[in-house]
């Protein structure tokens, strides 16, 4: 064991700790909406939320904020392919558009000279001062909000949504007698959640079946695959194969410190490249055990095809997702079940999205309440009462969701505990969270895992490109050099 | 093009003497009429066209990335742009997207045109209700094939399904996906042909054909040798607009593949660099550039735009 | 003899069915879509199905649907009238004085070559600085230069086929110019104008890129809702179909109105539909 790792282990296990105690001791003093101070400048707020049915969940809290505090909050709704482009070009531009942005994880370091950081705004608006905010954020998981802040350790938000990527797979086939024995016979081991990427390779080609073959003994009325990737051109292709990567022990790029732990620049290893190769090549050989339509896919996709009974595991999935595919379609086994398991390797892509202040707000106090308010026990709690992953701590540890009678609807927050605490150490070192141009790297990763999925270029043309690709956006648009 | 050999006639209209003329009076003298009707058009292509024009033109030689100030690089943008293998390429597909387009509208639209060329019963409800696709806007249209065209749930591969083909992912695989949006495309504006076409058909001289019949020329001999000449000006029409609508492709991608399994035409890919990683000089370069293809394309072809339309009328 | 025409006949109906399929059925099958629960929706083999409204209120009660048409009604019918004021009397002068021997309309129809992602930018800041991001003036402006192009070469067309004697019999009666283009020539043109008005309002209507980059809240528009639907966690198929029932619904009242002259719009007035 190295150094570097001891110190790591003794900093996750004393912050896990101080989370604990932090529990203990504030359990009756988490902020609620009662705790939002009579606040001055009332003009409205406009508040960013990302489409696709979470501002039903939010809005009722929106409404709540309005009348506690009086002030009018606008609220637009947006694609998140194309959220990046909106947000970017109204900061940029300076325009005071919107007050609460929604921000990507990985896009924390870009936007930080836009927003204003959580202690700047906790020392001007709350009564207690930085304490205050320290004591709340502890509710929230560390690895989170990590990301949630700059690569100097800066936070800049109050993460709401989550999403983990985790395995879901079809419990009663992989508990079924007959196929346990048949695979015990063909691969030599017992059936279960794949640990790495060659059993899921072995699973993945021993379900995918042709129509009319057996599965759990009776015969199918349609193809079988072994796996549901995501491989369309949308963000979810370059999570995957990041998970592969990170999983592997490869970066996309490493962060290079100085003695004083401050980042001056990023390098890309030989070992590096090997394993970026080797993700490239794991995935499209992957793919062969996937349904046609896996090319143009996200997770919408994924979830029709496991709820129709059409594949059997889907390895990289949003943990998000996870509520919506117990609705199975007419052709599935009665008995059907859903099973959750970390992502093989365990350290998959896992981020979030943050509601955090822009500095061109024409009333960050008002803001910077609001944010806080998305970030509350309360609204969390309803967050996750309607599908949606929250980020802290406390909502998901509360002992009623892990009533067996829950299964189908909070069954994944196990697994997501478990990965997040498995990654929590390893969340400072990826690229992702210590780039400044990263809005534009992340636009070219789904760019470039796409045209490698979709076989455009070889694995080896593909690392090759990232690195040229990288080393170019790095050096134009961020702020630390790429090193030789 | 169009000369007006009257000017001297109309200078000799009549002019009062011995008073000083107003700003109105001088703006809408016969010198100045022609001019002061395009006043209006004159501001807004001096704010909308020059404005940007000149924006690109300038930062097309500048490394400008909005986060710092625009830096001076000479035609380092233009050297990048020529060399870069996805700008050909989305170019290449854009082409592939016009030639395909162009000739399968022309062709259908002329044989269903033929087809539809007589009377019959409720001739102008049917026909009516074949124009409808034209005007459904291509964002709503890529969103609605994207919904039919859907392996799992899509309409489209129920269909398929009844008379024994397997499922179908138009939308992504490689190589088809194009073709999928080329059919929305299709789908689309094939009406529009079709209509022109029919509109040609029925302005077309009687007597010709008549004249044909009694010779007893076959229909194939009428239709090669006497049709297809008088269409001439309007497969022209149908083919240059089309071909000046086509270039600019985008907004049928945006619901469906989002410029994924290869499908990223040239105005995707502009916009992807201007608009997501908010490359504004390579941008510019890149919009320059097209513009100035465009411009080529237009020139060529402008005349004979003109030329079939009133060739047409 | 008779059967033969009998199955000409047959031949030629089942080519028109095979015809209105192809154009009307995705177009009816949206609006039937619409009427679909959740799960009927991710069932496409379920054809017959227990029709429900819940989509209907989720869109009007729960999305800013109506606000939405409203802006787009209002951004449509303004930039189209604006389009109008400028493009009318610059088609009239192309056409009748031949103004710039012909470059300048040439370079008129250029703005509509340029990528509307690139303008959008130096527009962006342009507008941000006079406060038109996200207001209703801002996009009529953006779409009077959007349309503009079109709308003067359509003009000109019609202008063209306008003889030029019944102007000189006006100007012989001491007319001027400008009295002229009121009187005379403007009656001439109203059915052309009309057209051009008719594509003006479907292409403002069905405008997505601008409306999208340039508003937020307050003015945006029918197509910026559209794409709403499509969120990380579910794809609103339901609501989005009743979206593009209505987004589509004002352009095919108007297509089925106007069809005869449709065609005679889109060639610039040489086909006459």
């Amino acid at each position: 064991m190295k150094k570097s790792m001891i110190v790591i282990s003794v900093a996750v296990v004393v912050s896990f700790l101080l989370l604990f105690a932090g529990q203990v001791f504030s359990a009756e003093k988490r902020f609620g909406l009662a705790d939002i101070p009579e606040i001055a400048n009332k003009r409205a707020l406009t508040l960013a939320l990302e489409a696709g049915g979470e501002e039903d969940t939010l809005l009722p809290f929106v409404r709540k904020f309005e009348e506690k505090t009086g002030i009018k909050v606008n609220t637009e709704v947006m694609l998140f392919a194309v959220m990046y482009a909106k947000e970017n070009i109204e900061l940029v531009g300076k325009t005071g558009a919107y007050d609460v942005v929604i921000v990507e994880a990985s896009w924390t370091n870009e936007w930080a000279p836009y927003l204003w950081s959580l202690e700047e705004l906790a020392k001007k608006y709350e009564p207690e001062g930085v304490e205050a905010i320290r004591r709340d954020l502890a509710y929230l998981d560390a690895g989170l909000m990590r990301m949630a802040s700059t690569r100097e350790g800066v936070a800049y938000g109050w993460p709401y949504e989550c999403y983990t990527l985790m395995m879901m797979y079809r419990d009663d086939v992989f508990n079924h007698p007959q196929e346990r024995e048949n695979f015990r016979k063909k691969y030599g081991y017992e059936l279960a959640p794949a640990l790495d990427f060659s059993q899921l390779r072995d699973q993945a080609e021993f379900f995918t079946r042709k129509r009319g073959e057996l599965l759990k003994g009776r015969p199918l009325k349609h193809d079988l695959y072994g796996l549901g990737l995501m491989a369309g051109r949308f963000p979810h292709v370059q999570d995957e194969i990041t998970a592969i990567l990170w999983g592997m022990g490869g970066r996309w790029a490493r962060t290079i410190r100085d003695k004083e732990g401050n980042a001056i620049g990023f390098k890309i290893t030989p070992r590096d490249k090997a394993l970026l190769k080797a993700a490239f090549e794991i995935y499209v050989d992957l793919l062969q055990f996937t349904p046609p339509g896996t090319l143009n896919a996200f997770w919408d996709f994924v979830m029709a095809q496991f709820s129709a009974g059409n594949i059997i595991i889907a390895p990289t999935l949003y943990d998000s997702c996870y509520p919506w595919m117990s609705a199975w379609g007419p052709d599935v086994a009665a008995d059907a079940r859903i099973g959750g398991a970390p992502t093989p390797m365990k350290q998959p892509y896992c981020g979030n999205f943050h509601f955090a202040v822009a500095r061109d707000s024409k009333n960050p106090e008002g803001a910077y309440w609001l944010s806080k308010y998305m970030g509350s026990y309360e609204v969390h709690k309803a967050w996750i009462e309607a599908g949606f992953v929250p980020s802290r701590r406390d909502v998901v540890e509360e002992p009623m969701y892990r009533d067996p009678a829950l299964h189908e609807t909070t069954g994944w927050i196990p697994t997501m505990l478990e990965t997040w605490d498995y990654q929590y150490p390893f969340v400072s070192t990826y690229l992702h969270f210590n780039s400044a141009a990263f809005g534009k790297i992340y636009d070219y990763m789904t760019e470039l895992c796409h045209n490698v999925a979709r076989g455009a270029l070889t694995p080896e043309r593909g690392v090759e490109e990232w690195v040229k690709t990288f080393t170019e956006l790095q050096t134009k648009f961020g702020k630390l050099p790429v090193l030789r | 093009m169009l000369t007006q050999g009257d000017e001297a006639k109309v200078e000799r209209a009549p002019i009062v003497v011995g008073k000083r003329k107003t700003v109105l009076e001088t703006l809408t003298s016969e010198r100045y009429i022609k001019w002061f009707f395009l006043i209006p058009l004159l501001v807004v292509l001096g704010v909308f066209a020059f404005y940007p024009l000149f924006y690109c033109l300038y930062m097309s030689f500048h490394e400008a990335i909005l986060i710092r100030a625009p830096e001076f690089i000479g035609l380092e943008n233009y050297r990048k742009v020529l060399h870069d293998s996805l700008f050909w390429m989305s170019l290449g597909r854009t082409a592939h997207v016009v030639v395909v387009c162009v000739i399968l509208e022309v062709a259908l639209g002329l044989g269903i045109a033929i087809f539809l060329n007589r009377e019959f019963r409720g001739q102008n409800t049917i026909r009516g209700l074949c124009l409808l696709p034209l005007v459904v806007s291509p964002l709503a249209m890529s969103l609605m094939w994207k919904y039919f065209l859907d392996p799992q749930m899509g309409i489209i591969n129920l269909m398929l399904s009844w008379i024994g083909f397997p499922k179908i992912a138009f939308l992504s695989m490689e190589g088809v996906a194009l073709y999928a949006i080329m059919f929305m495309e299709i789908w689309k504006w094939l009406p529009f042909s079709i209509f022109v076409f029919l509109a040609a058909l029925r302005g077309m001289p009687k007597d010709a054909f008549e004249a044909a019949n009694v010779d007893g020329a076959s229909s194939w001999f009428t239709f090669r040798k006497l049709t297809l000449p008088m269409l001439k000006p309007f497969i022209m029409i149908i083919a240059l607009l089309r071909l000046m609508w086509l270039i600019r492709i985008f907004d049928p991608l945006v619901g469906t593949t989002q410029a994924g399994a290869g499908t990223e035409t040239l105005d995707w890919y502009i916009y992807r660099i201007a608009f997501i990683r908010f490359d504004i000089g390579e941008g510019a370069t890149l919009a320059l550039i097209a513009l100035y293809m465009t411009i080529i394309i237009g020139v060529l072809l402008y005349r004979q735009l003109i030329k079939a339309l009133g060739a047409a009328r | 003899m008779a059967k033969a025409v009998l199955l000409k006949k047959t031949l030629f109906w089942i080519g028109v069915a095979i015809l209105l399929f192809v154009f009307v059925f995705p177009i009816a099958w949206i609006f039937v879509t619409s009427f679909k629960g959740r799960v009927d929706i991710m069932v496409p083999t379920r054809i017959f199905f227990i029709p429900t409204l819940e989509n209907y209120i989720y869109e009007f009660y729960k999305m800013p649907l109506l606000r939405e048409m409203k802006n787009s009604a209002i951004v449509t019918v303004a930039s189209t009238a604006l389009v109008m004021a400028v493009s009318l009397p610059a088609g009239y002068s192309f056409a009748r004085f031949n103004t710039g021997e012909g470059h300048l309309l040439f370079f008129t129809l250029t703005t509509r070559m340029f990528p509307p992602a690139v303008a959008a930018i130096p527009f962006f800041f342009v507008f941000r600085n006079w406060g038109l991001l996200d207001t209703h003036m801002g996009l009529v402006l953006l779409y009077l230069y959007f349309n503009m192009s079109f709308a003067t070469f359509l003009l000109y067309g019609f202008f063209r086929e306008i003889p030029e004697e019944l102007e000189y019999a006006a100007m012989v009666d001491g007319y001027s110019r400008l009295t002229i283009f009121r009187r005379v020539i403007f009656p001439l043109i109203a059915p052309g104008a009309a057209i051009t008005t008719i594509f003006c309002l479907i292409f403002s209507w069905n405008e997505f890129f601008f409306g999208y980059i340039f508003t937020r809240t307050v003015a945006r528009t029918v197509s910026f809702g559209l794409i709403s639907h499509w969120g990380s966690v579910v794809v609103m198929w339901g609501p989005m179909a009743v979206g593009v029932g209505i987004a589509i619904l004002p352009t095919l009242i108007g297509g089925w109105f106007m069809q005869r002259f449709i065609i005679r719009g889109l060639t610039f007035g040489a086909v006459k539909g």
